[in-house]
């Protein structure tokens, strides 16, 4: 198990450095470059290649990439160009709202979509069944922040039970808090159970066909301990990778729902930085973003090595 | 290889083939043996049986011999040429219209998206350039040859049965004239009928046209009736091998024995 | 034997499917055939038409505004209302379809051309080209769709156009991704093999052979991707970062309503409802190409004509009248039909009764399609879902199963009749101990803790030969040989002392000598546990070494019986004969004994 761990985290690394280059590479065709977008628009050429020297940009780049790259394994993307602000000070402080809504969002999803699956595959062509069916086709269909403004008009403007927008920080109590949160995470986790419901009912489908279904009920086995004991473990094993795959789309998912709800993640940051130009930012986020999916995937793999004993060792 | 001898189509010398079993979570192969320096060879106009239990390596060989797969050691020599010098992934189209197969699965050995039709035109037009009467002419004459009504090439494989489908499979690999065939389970996947239906096609064609096989079977009886002469194979090895009547009245080997042993008998037949 | 000869014994079901001149229905016809296709397929064409000719289909101009309207509801003018400019959003949304099917095309477009090939070329090539684009694609992967465009915009500026780009990009990699994985699943498959050894040149077996099995997996891809194509423009454009400001587009709409919506809830649900029925739409079509491309690989040999009226089973021995009348099974003109293409029922179990008696082992022989696995799941109450009993009695130490609610059968199944499977790994769940599986009817049936189970498993495969029986309890199914695992099978079959064991074909699976070992097993426990067998097989050879009597089926009916002796001495019935006939053609003329 331990072996697989490591030898999985290290297949990894390599990803990760791809992952940075490409994000280095793609910057570097920003038309604005940095000193020109700090100077503004009326510097002269002669102010931009000496903000430039003094900078270090005028450097070869393999010299700067692997520099940034140094300074970001320190936690150091430098600073942002508009507001001069640490860039890694500005994440660390919106990545855990941005995170707490992609998990709120993921927890949602599994916990409403697995068992809506299973009820539906249990009963199977039946009314229940096409009735969730056709709704988690709707759902599948519906944009986020479509789903998002209808939640707001229904639970914030006409029955008033939670806030329409804005972001209440812990500090001000855990409840308002968690308030804040339960419109987002519901608007970004409904789709997602839409599809872990999808593909859990037809996993579900295929293990109760199974011949070891067939087998397990010949022997008498209880229908309700075949589905739970038996059939659910297997039926879980191709819908963990979906988890993690939705997981890793919860994140910029949020970018959008954060804008409806005027909560202060990572969404705004990058949109902010968009349209200021702030390189250094969006590299960062780049790299920060692709990292987590590849921790999230990280941990579906050693998930999956636990569930099926073939590839654990004993 | 040495001189050709007129009276051997393939000779296969100390054959050894190792497989990938699988890579390490670090992404390095490793290996399996599965055919520890095999050697036998097959007459012209004769078949060959190799039997074996499942991973004897029997498939492993026709797979060496139709340069499915890379050999370790040893010589495969056909009509003369060393079949094991030539680079991997290059094979002359010459030995490849000598040599063809049919497999287990009818099923899974033709294109399910081409007319059974097709699948014989696609060979003919291939391998002899023929084209438009000329090709349907040549269609129509394997056809026969292989016992089909011609109107069941305009079925696709689905449509068709089992036994039409290998016959298909049949009537492609005879369209380029080849010398040997090499029968991977060729009836096993059959109803018993059927599978009677096409050992005799197998046995019309070997008659009329020449061919040599190398029929790889698990089922002795089959074998017995068909093949002139017969290897058995365990764990990649040959434990007898001879003219068929010698291995099947006195093997020499325990695992032969034990092989003949396991064959279901009839009562009623063993009396008659 | 000539071959004349060979060709009189037709197989039953070859011989009626000679006969059919049934074709399965065509593409079209399969994919029309189910009314959600039907309606994603008349949305779509629907919204191409109102996107080609909205300057003509619109009632106005969609950008158009009007102070004095703004915001209203559903009128005769505006039928869908007006926003907060006053433009109508019956156009708007008209022309916002327009917007959104050509962000379809510029995604989906550039990405199957470039997408597909690429995917087609490594995957066949292999080697270096595969993991370097391999790598590539996994980077792309860690990076989402959105984001990657987000960055694609700072770059090169907003606009539809630079976003569909960077969306393309990915798109590119996901059918990558697709022709990759189906040419690898392809490749090892027999056809392949076969193309390759006809010597047929790579391009030739890569779209002659490979893409036409590939094109359902990416007809879907295609309808999938078209909505997400929708869905991700509508996000840029409700972010500001896709149309031009102001431009009528779905997204852009939602932004606008995201102010208004409190006053004017249309605003909202206009654009809103454009997009979810069109993805829906997209997803449907997604489903409907599925079904369609799938069906077409189903077999279909249930076609097959109805069997004409049932010719009585021969009559026999005494022995078998003694077994009459005091059986552990006895099947009296059993029917089991299913539902066919026109709604009528077809029979593919026909009048069959036979029975058993205690302690004898009965087989039941037949070709495929000669419904004796039908038989055996009719017995246990297990007939696959559409298909039901329709007539006779199955009656098991003299209780009537047919009919009897599952509650009751449950209690049956494990405890009163044991059931062997053909394939020991299929019939195990491999992410489960196997002692863990073989006790679970044993501790409903008898109340007992697992522990007294699990102890009684370790005797029972210890009996059946599994050496170190007690440690092997905690083994998953991959560490047994299928050899191994049908002993395990058996023993759990045995476990709660059933008075019959049913076998289908335990012994098609495995090899001779192991085929051998298990048939000696099964009559050395016959003699120590005095359980009557059931055993199905396609192999008359295993049925006259094990089984004392036999019944021979044919296409759904029971055409002949007698003891196995008997029957195989005198063949009664032509077909059976044929059988034996076949046997004997295979064996050779000198028979398989020495």
């Amino acid at each position: 198990m331990w072996k697989l761990t490591f030898a999985r985290t290290v297949a990894a690394i390599p990803v990760i450095v791809l992952v940075a280059l490409v994000a280095f590479i793609l910057f570097r065709f920003v038309p604005v470059q940095a000193p020109a977008a700090i100077l503004g628009d009326g510097a002269t050429p002669e102010a931009v290649a000496r903000l430039t020297a003094e900078m270090g940009l005028d450097r070869p780049a393999p010299v700067l990439f692997f520099e940034w790259v140094g300074n970001a394994l320190r936690g150091d993307f430098g600073r942002s160009y508009v507001t001069g602000l640490e860039v890694s000070a500005e994440i660390a402080h919106r990545m855990p709202i941005t995170l707490t809504l992609a998990l709120g969002g993921i927890f949602i999803a599994v916990l409403l979509g697995v068992p809506t699956g299973v009820i539906a595959a249990l009963n199977r062509n039946s009314f229940i069944d096409r009735a969730l069916t056709g709704i988690v086709s709707v759902l599948l269909a519906m944009p986020g922040f479509w789903l998002a403004l209808l939640l707001v008009l229904f639970f914030a403007v006409q029955m008033r039970w939670l806030p329409a927008a804005g972001y209440t920080p812990p500090s001000a109590g855990i409840w308002p808090w968690i308030r804040g949160f339960i419109l987002p995470c519901l608007a970004l986790g409904l789709g997602a159970t839409a599809n872990i419901a999808r593909h859990t009912r037809s996993s579900m489908l295929a293990q109760l066909d199974s011949q070891y279904a067939r087998a397990l009920t010949a022997r008498g086995c209880p229908r309700g301990r075949l589905v739970m004991r038996y059939c659910l473990k297997n039926a879980m094993m191709p819908v963990l990778a979906i988890i993690g795959m939705l997981t890793a789309l919860m994140l910029s998912g949020s970018f959008v729902i954060e804008k409806v709800f005027s909560v202060p993640g990572l969404g705004s940051l990058i949109l902010d930085s968009i349209n200021r130009g702030d390189t250094p930012v969006l590299q960062a986020v780049v790299v920060v973003v692709a990292v987590f999916i590849i921790a999230v995937n990280l941990i579906v793999d050693i998930g999956y090595g636990l569930l099926d004993p073939k590839v654990r060792p004993e | 290889m040495n001189a050709p001898n007129d009276d051997v189509i393939l000779r296969v010398e100390d054959l050894t083939i190792r497989y990938e079993k699988g890579r390490s979570i670090w992404g390095t192969p490793r290996y399996g043996q599965v055919v520890h320096g095999v050697s036998f060879s097959v007459k012209r106009g004769e078949t060959f049986g190799l039997v074996g239990e499942s991973g004897s390596g029997k498939s492993t060989i026709g797979k060496a011999i139709l340069r499915q797969i890379p050999v370790l050691g040893g010589t495969i020599g056909f009509d003369g040429e060393t079949v094991t010098d030539w680079p991997e992934g290059t094979t002359p189209l010459a030995y490849r219209r000598a040599v063809q197969v049919v497999f287990q699965s009818p099923r899974l050995s033709l294109n399910a998206r081409m007319l059974a039709r097709d699948t014989v035109a696609e060979a003919v037009h291939f391998h002899l350039g023929l084209q438009g009467r000329e090709l349907d002419e040549r269609v129509d004459r394997l056809f026969d040859d292989v016992g089909l009504a011609r109107h069941l090439g305009d079925r696709y494989p689905d449509e068709l049965s089992g036994g039409q489908q290998q016959r298909v499979a049949i009537a492609r690999a005879l369209a380029c004239d080849p010398r040997l065939v090499i029968c991977d389970e060729a009836v096993s996947a059959l109803d018993v009928s059927t599978q009677a239906q096409v050992i005799a096609l197998l046995r019309r064609l070997q008659e009329e046209r020449g061919l040599s096989y190398v029929f790889i079977s698990h089922d002795l009886g089959v074998v017995r009736n068909l093949c002139h002469q017969v290897g058995v194979l365990q764990h990649g090895r040959f434990t007898d091998i001879g003219l068929t009547e010698d291995i099947f009245e006195r093997p020499r080997s325990d695992y032969t024995r034990a092989l003949l042993d396991a064959i279901p008998r009839f009562p009623g037949r063993t009396a008659a | 034997m000539s071959d004349q000869a060979a060709n009189a014994l037709e197989a039953p079901l070859e011989a009626a499917l000679t006969q059919t001149s049934d074709r399965r229905p065509g593409f079209l016809a399969r994919l029309l055939s189910q009314p959600s296709t039907v309606f994603a397929l008349c949305w779509v064409i629907l919204l191409v038409i109102v996107a080609l000719f909205a300057s003509y289909l619109a009632p106005h101009d969609p950008n158009a505004s009007s102070v004095m309207r703004r915001l209203q509801g559903f009128s005769s003018n505006n039928w869908l209302g007006t926003d907060d400019l006053g433009r109508d959003l019956l156009s708007r949304a008209m022309w916002g379809g327009r917007v959104a099917l050509h962000a379809v095309a510029m995604a989906v477009g550039p990405a199957l051309l470039v997408g597909v090939p690429i995917g087609l070329f490594v995957a066949y090539r292999g080697g270096w080209w595969d993991r370097i684009v391999m790598r590539l694609v996994e980077v792309e992967q860690a990076i989402p769709m959105l984001l990657f465009a987000f960055t694609f915009i700072a770059i090169f500026g907003r606009g539809l156009t630079n976003a569909m780009l960077a969306v393309s990009l990915g798109f590119a990699m996901s059918y990558l991704r697709l022709t990759r994985a189906v040419v690898l699943a392809e490749r090892p498959k027999a056809y392949v093999q076969a193309a390759e050894i006809q010597g047929y040149s790579v391009p030739r077996i890569l779209f002659r052979h490979i893409l036409p099995n590939a094109i359902g997996p990416i007809a879907v891809q295609t309808s999938i991707l078209a909505g997400v194509a929708i869905l991700l423009e509508a996000m840029l454009s409700f972010l500001g970062l896709g149309v031009a400001t102001g431009s009528p587009s779905w997204g852009a709409m939602l932004d606008d309503a995201r102010r208004f919506q409190i006053q004017q809830p249309l605003l909202s649900l206009v654009p809103g409802a454009a997009i979810t029925i069109t993805v829906l739409a997209f997803n449907l079509l997604g489903d409907g190409f599925r079904d369609a491309f799938n069906s077409d690989l189903v077999i279909s040999r249930r076609k097959k004509p109805e069997p004409v009226a049932a010719e009585p089973v021969v009559a026999d021995s005494p022995a078998a009248a003694e077994a009459q009348s005091n059986s552990v099974l006895r099947l009296s003109h059993v029917s089991v039909e299913f539902p066919s293409h026109g709604g009528a029922y077809q029979k593919v179990v026909s009048d069959v009764s036979f029975a058993i008696a205690p302690g004898e082992i009965y087989g039941l022989v037949g070709e495929s399609g000669s419904g004796k696995s039908m038989t055996t799941a009719a017995i246990l109450g297990q007939a696959p879902r559409p298909g039901r009993v329709s007539s006779g009695s199955i009656l098991l130490d003299g209780k009537e199963l047919v009919g009897l609610p599952e509650r009751q059968m449950r209690a049956i199944r494990g405890r009163d009749i044991g059931t062997v499977f053909q394939d020991p790994m299929m019939a195990l769940s491999p992410v489960h101990k196997i002692g863990d599986q073989m006790i679970e009817g044993l501790v409903r049936h008898e109340g007992i803790s697992r522990k007294q189970a699990l102890e009684r498993a370790a005797e029972l495969l210890d009996l059946v030969g599994v050496i170190d029986a007690r440690n092997r309890l905690n083994d998953y199914p991959h560490q047994f040989s299928g050899g191994m695992a049908q002993r395990a099978m058996i023993a759990a079959a045995l476990i709660c002392r059933p008075k019959l064991l049913i076998a289908d074909e335990p012994t098609t699976a495995l090899d001779v000598t192991v085929q051998k070992q298990v048939l000696d097993l099964m009559l050395r426990l016959r003699e120590t546990l005095g359980m009557s067998i059931l055993f199905i097989t396609h192999d008359l050879a295993v049925v006259a070494q094990l089984c004392d009597r036999v019944g021979v089926m044919k296409l759904g009916e029971l055409v002949e019986e007698g003891t196995t002796s008997a029957l195989f001495a005198d063949p009664k019935h032509a077909y059976t004969r044929q059988l034996l006939h076949a046997r004997e053609m295979l064996d050779g003329p000198m028979g398989t004994a020495r």
